[in-house]
């Protein structure tokens, strides 16, 4: 049966038009087809009810499958195609694309940290660009004269408010707009008066967060910096957490990662030290939470802090800071709107 | 901030410690250490030399000859530095020496002169990077002695990031540095050797007084006489070389010596003219020079030291020119003073006067370190050889600090702060170890704060938790994820219009989401011929011209696009970003979204390029959710880009949301010749923003309709939302839905006759149609066209 089966498959395949198909038919599957005939080939009588069973099946089977088959090679044939010929449609030419554009860099990576945050139930805000010196400030335990604000080089406005300088400046507001408890995100765009290069911009992005609630602990930030950044780079990462100065939070940690290109043995990219600096983070000032008007014997939280554009610049192995503000398409393009 | 393990060998036991380690430790606790340098000191065959003769070289101008005697031998030099004088002690490095930098000594002949060797710098020794003078040596430090006995000759620098350490004034000197070390290493920590200044008790006070202490809340000083302006000890100068500072002589290596040990900055005047100290503001504005020599601009509130009626020196930051101490000053006063933080930033960040004493002031230094700084000063010019004689009693004004501070805690507390177990007695012996005390009070635990912790570093509870969490190990706190009660979601409503945005302009669109600057330049305002009006203004722009805060998009957006067009005939640019407007003393600060379509395609590719944009717009609108929008004739030439006739006004709600248009007239200027550009700008705030279009389902009908299609003829120049209205005048029960097809012009039609073909679909809810309802809602229509005048083509 599979000998006859291979056969007529050959013919098909070499047949050039409907007449021959049909002329195939006919001596396969016609009233004196070998296939139609096949029951006439064998002696019934001679087999056992399971063998009768299964040569009827097998019998079913090809009958089918033949009528499938001339069915295949009628349509090709219909459409013109010829078993040498030219077939209607190149496979292998390349798919007509849509008008797919291209997102920026930064939207495709705080797009998908909100998503990562939102899965941990954390809200989002955005806050001010334009700022109050309390907000940027005076709210986050960094007094008119206290030498952190050097550390920030602040573009001011004539009219006495600021760029922020950073999004922690929507800590208090985000505090006094939802109250406590509170997990909430805020990424957005901010302002540094220093010069541009290759790795120094005046515009650049963070994306803050904080979770205030009963006991929150030291602990419990850790845990959740551990998560968000495994979440971040699709695998478990080594962090290791060490004293860091932030007015605004006590203590206050550096959130290294171990460098996930040499894992930690030294390289290029982590400056031979294994560790590469991704978040400064820490449990909130009780001052801060004073000036969100709430009760730090009652609340504690942690808050942090992550570099969006610098984050960027690592997922997508840019090394020129500039790029991100300058409008270019031959850089921009490269970041299909993947969201 | 560089500290030099060997110097704090001096506090603390380091040996056999990688200084990698200690440099690890010390980031994992203390403070970031940004590099470690290793210093190696070439010493090899140097030797101390005496300078026997020194004569100048004949018509080679700053050139000496000079002898030196190295304890036996005599080998003559060549030697160019302005500080050599007869009998001076140097490091000589004879022929075969290996300097740093890698020259090697050799016997040479210079200016026709015979040149042995040479005296060294300390940067020839490989300490630091001063080379303008000749090491001076003490004159007790013996001829002919080799240096490598004298001197270690290997250092290593753990260069400290000053960010990581702005909250801990305790960490400027290297002694603080030792404390930390013992207590991550248990060492022990050596006690510093002090002068017991009771001893000067007896003697008559210095007359100082504060007009305020808030603003100096303690000054001490000390008279004294008998410092030469001598070479200090080798190992003194050797540790200032090697963290970078420059040895002068043992009165101004003393002090810089103290405060890189404890941390505390003095300062010394010439007390032969110095009668009083008085510590005020300056009080009006004026010129004050400082010692540099530079005549500054002084304001009322920048605090000075005053002698009698003549300020003296800038408090905390520089000594003025003739406060200076001079080779010839016989009777000197030390300075310990205590400033406010701020009142010294303040002045030093507007007089970009940053000195080693501004910076460490600026941090809030504890007051005990005046009497100990003090103290430090006596006995290290004693060990140096030079014990003075002490004229005055030690005298001070306001508080010393030497009232330890406390803290009172719940005994739980910094385990709950933790989230990590920890016993009562692993807390009270890691303080113990940083010289904190503690002890149990009922349910409270009472925290002793040391003296030397600033109040600003050490000042409320969580403080306590740091200092324990950190010696314990950050990384030995197991992390628990916490576990929350879940709350109600709030959405962001702008934030998800913005995405939704963005999704559709680029996923759906075909554009390219770009970022801006959020202010203007002016250059480009002016080559587009467009002036913003009021603007929130930068006091400290990046350039004068760059100051403006951008209360649209649109010509940033502008801006980016000849950029671009080197590389193509097609852009498509959109950016959701925020305009920032003046409102009241503030600002009002908005999120928009700001398009623009450009095509080098030229005139006849304009209207389809508008359309685009106008088809875009709609479509927003839906995504949004934000209802019908209402385009209406923009006003007469609003903006450079916003020309009349060229533009719309998009209205929604009664309420003016955006502008659309196509660029024509002057600022096409800016752009290249053949340049077509459709641009789009709308306010997203208080839009209604719908998380799903407003939607009212009607069923598919159960019986089948049809459609009629209609060509009209109709003037062009009265444009099709003319003929629209008219249309809408027809009323018919079998009519659906009235839709547009096609705009045509050209052959086979009258000049300035454009045909508008629209369908219309018909159909019934109750029955299928028959011929006759086609044919009855055809011959209505036709009549409807032919009394309104209109033509079929």
């Amino acid at each position: 049966m599979d000998q006859i089966k291979d056969q007529l498959a050959k013919e098909l395949s070499q047949a050039a038009s409907l007449e021959e198909v049909e002329k195939i038919r006919i001596q396969y599957m016609g009233k004196k087809g070998s296939i139609t005939n096949l029951s006439k080939t064998v002696n019934f009588g001679a087999m056992g009810p399971e063998e009768r069973k299964d040569f009827g099946r097998r019998f079913n089977e090809i009958k089918t499958w033949a009528d499938q088959a001339l069915a295949q090679a009628q349509a090709r044939l219909r459409q013109g195609g010829g078993a040498a010929g030219p077939m209607p449609v190149d496979l292998t030419l390349p798919g007509a694309r849509g008008s797919l554009g291209s997102l920026h860099p930064i939207t495709l990576v705080q797009m998908e940290l909100e998503q990562i945050f939102q899965g941990m139930s954390f809200i989002v805000g955005q806050g001010y660009h334009v700022e109050s010196e309390h907000y940027n400030f005076d709210a986050l335990n960094i007094p008119g004269d206290h030498p952190a604000r050097e550390m920030q080089d602040t573009f001011w406005l004539t009219n006495g408010m600021l760029m922020r300088t950073h999004t922690s400046a929507n800590q208090v507001r985000m505090i006094e707009a939802h109250g406590v408890p509170l997990r909430a995100i805020f990424p957005g765009r901010c302002f540094r008066y220093e010069a541009v290069d290759a790795s120094h911009e005046n515009t650049f992005y963070q994306l803050e967060g904080l979770m205030v609630d009963r006991n929150v602990t030291i602990s419990h930030l850790i845990a959740v910096m551990k998560a968000l950044l495994s979440q971040v780079f699709h695998r478990p990462v080594t962090v290791r957490l060490r004293p860091g100065y932030f007015p605004f939070v006590e203590p206050g940690f550096e959130l290294d990662c171990q460098c996930l290109i040499c894992e930690g043995v030294g390289c290029k990219t982590c400056k031979q030290s294994g560790w590469i600096e991704l978040l400064p983070c820490g449990m909130i000032h009780p001052r801060v939470l004073e000036a969100g008007g709430v009760d730090p014997d009652q609340w504690s939280g942690f808050a942090f802090g992550l570099g969006l554009t610098r984050l960027a610049m690592m997922k997508f192995g840019v090394p020129e800071i500039r790029l991100f503000n300058s409008g270019d398409l031959r850089f921009l393009e490269q970041f299909p709107a993947a969201v | 901030m560089k500290i030099s393990l060997e110097w704090l060998g001096e506090y603390v036991d380091l040996s056999n410690l990688d200084p990698q380690r200690i440099a690890l430790e010390l980031t994992m606790k203390t403070a970031e250490v940004e590099e470690v340098h290793l210093v190696n000191c070439h010493l090899d065959k140097v030797v101390v030399g005496e300078v026997l003769s020194a004569r100048p070289v004949e018509g080679r101008e700053g050139l000496t000859w000079v002898e030196v005697g190295l304890g036996g031998e005599i080998l003559s030099t060549v030697c160019g530095a302005p500080n050599l004088r007869l009998g001076m002690k140097a490091p000589f490095a004879p022929p075969g020496a290996v300097l740093a930098g890698g020259a090697r000594v050799e016997k040479t002949v210079l200016a026709g002169l015979e040149s042995q060797g040479m005296l060294c710098s300390a940067k020839e020794l490989g300490l630091g990077e001063y080379h303008e003078v000749v090491m001076d040596l003490p004159e007790s430090t013996p001829a002919g002695k080799a240096l490598k006995d004298l001197a270690p000759a290997r250092d290593h620098l753990i260069e400290i990031d000053n960010k990581s350490v702005t909250h801990r004034p305790d960490l400027w000197g290297h002694y603080g540095f030792a404390r930390e070390l013992a207590a991550i290493f248990g060492r022990e920590l050596k006690p510093l050797e002090q002068v017991d200044l009771k001893g000067f008790d007896n003697l008559p006070a210095f007359p100082v007084t504060v007009d305020d202490f808030t603003l100096c809340p303690g000054y001490c000083c000390l008279l004294m006489e008998g410092i030469r302006p001598a070479p200090s000890p080798l190992m003194m100068q050797w540790r200032l070389h090697a963290i970078g500072l420059r040895a002068i002589n043992l009165l101004v290596d003393l002090t810089n010596y103290v405060m890189y040990e404890v941390g505390q900055p003095m300062h010394a005047f010439d007390a032969d003219w110095l009668k009083a100290v008085r510590v005020a503001p300056l009080g009006a504005p004026g010129e004050f020079t400082t010692l540099d020599g530079q005549a500054r601009k002084m304001l009322a509130e920048d605090l000075m030291i005053w002698n009698e009626k003549e300020p003296v020196a800038l408090a905390g930051i520089m000594g003025g020119l003739h406060s200076e101490v001079t080779p010839a000053t016989t009777r000197l006063l030390l300075e310990a003073a205590n400033f406010q933080p701020g009142c010294i930033r303040r002045s030093s960040v507007r007089l970009g006067l940053r000195t080693d004493a501004s910076q460490r002031f600026e941090k809030d230094l504890p007051q005990a370190f005046m009497p100990l700084a003090t103290a430090r000063f006596l006995r290290l010019a004693a060990q140096a050889g030079q014990e003075p004689k002490v004229k005055s009693r030690f005298s001070h004004v306001g508080d010393l600090g030497l009232t330890r501070r406390s803290l009172r805690i719940p005994a739980d507390y910094v385990p709950r702060y933790m989230g990590q177990e920890l016993s009562l007695a692993e807390t009270a012996r890691i303080l113990g170890a940083i010289e904190f005390g503690c002890r149990q009070d009922g349910e409270e635990l009472l925290v002793d704060i040391p003296p030397h912790r600033s109040r600003r570093d050490i000042g409320v509870r969580q403080d306590i938790v740091e200092e324990v969490a950190r010696f314990y190990g950050y990384d030995n706190i197991e992390a628990k994820l916490p576990a929350v009660a879940i709350t109600e979601y709030g959405f962001n409503d702008i934030l998800r219009a913005e995405h939704k945005l963005r999704r559709l302009l680029a996923q759906g669109r075909g554009y390219s989401e770009v970022h801006a600057y959020s202010w203007h330049d002016d250059r480009w305002l002016a080559k587009i011929g467009w002036e913003p009006g009021e603007s929130l203004t930068l006091a400290n722009p990046i350039a004068p011209y760059k100051s403006r805060l951008r209360q649209t998009l649109m010509p940033n957006l502008l801006e980016m696009i000849p950029q671009n067009y080197a590389q193509r005939d097609e852009i498509k640019l959109f950016e959701v970003g925020r305009v920032y407007a003046p409102a009241g003393g503030g600002s009002r600060e908005t999120t928009r979204l700001g398009a623009v379509a450009f095509s080098a395609g030229g005139q006849a590719e304009l209207e389809p390029l508008f359309l685009e944009m106008k088809g875009l717009l709609e479509d927003a609108a839906q995504v949004l959710g934000c209802g019908p929008l209402e385009l209406k004739p923009g006003r007469a030439d609003a903006t450079a880009w916003a020309r009349a006739g060229a533009h719309l006004e998009i209205w929604q709600g009664g309420v003016r949301r955006g502008e659309l248009g196509y660029l024509s007239g002057p600022i096409l200027e800016a752009f290249k010749s053949n340049a077509q550009m459709a641009w789009l700008e709308m306010e997203l705030e208080e839009l209604p923003l719908l998380a799903y279009p407003a939607l009212e389902v009607s069923l598919p009908s159960a019986f089948p309709g049809s459609w009629l299609d209609f060509s009209i003829l109709w003037p062009a120049a009265k444009g099709y939302a003319a003929l629209a209205t008219l249309l809408d005048e027809y009323q018919d029960d079998l009519v659906q839905e009235r839709q547009f097809v096609i705009a045509y012009s050209g052959r086979g039609l009258d000049k300035g006759v454009k045909s508008y073909t629209f369908r219309y679909w018909i159909g019934l809810a109750d029955r299928t149609l028959t011929k006759e309802d086609i044919d009855g809602c055809k011959e209505r229509f036709l009549g409807f066209l032919a009394a309104s005048g209109l033509q079929i083509r």
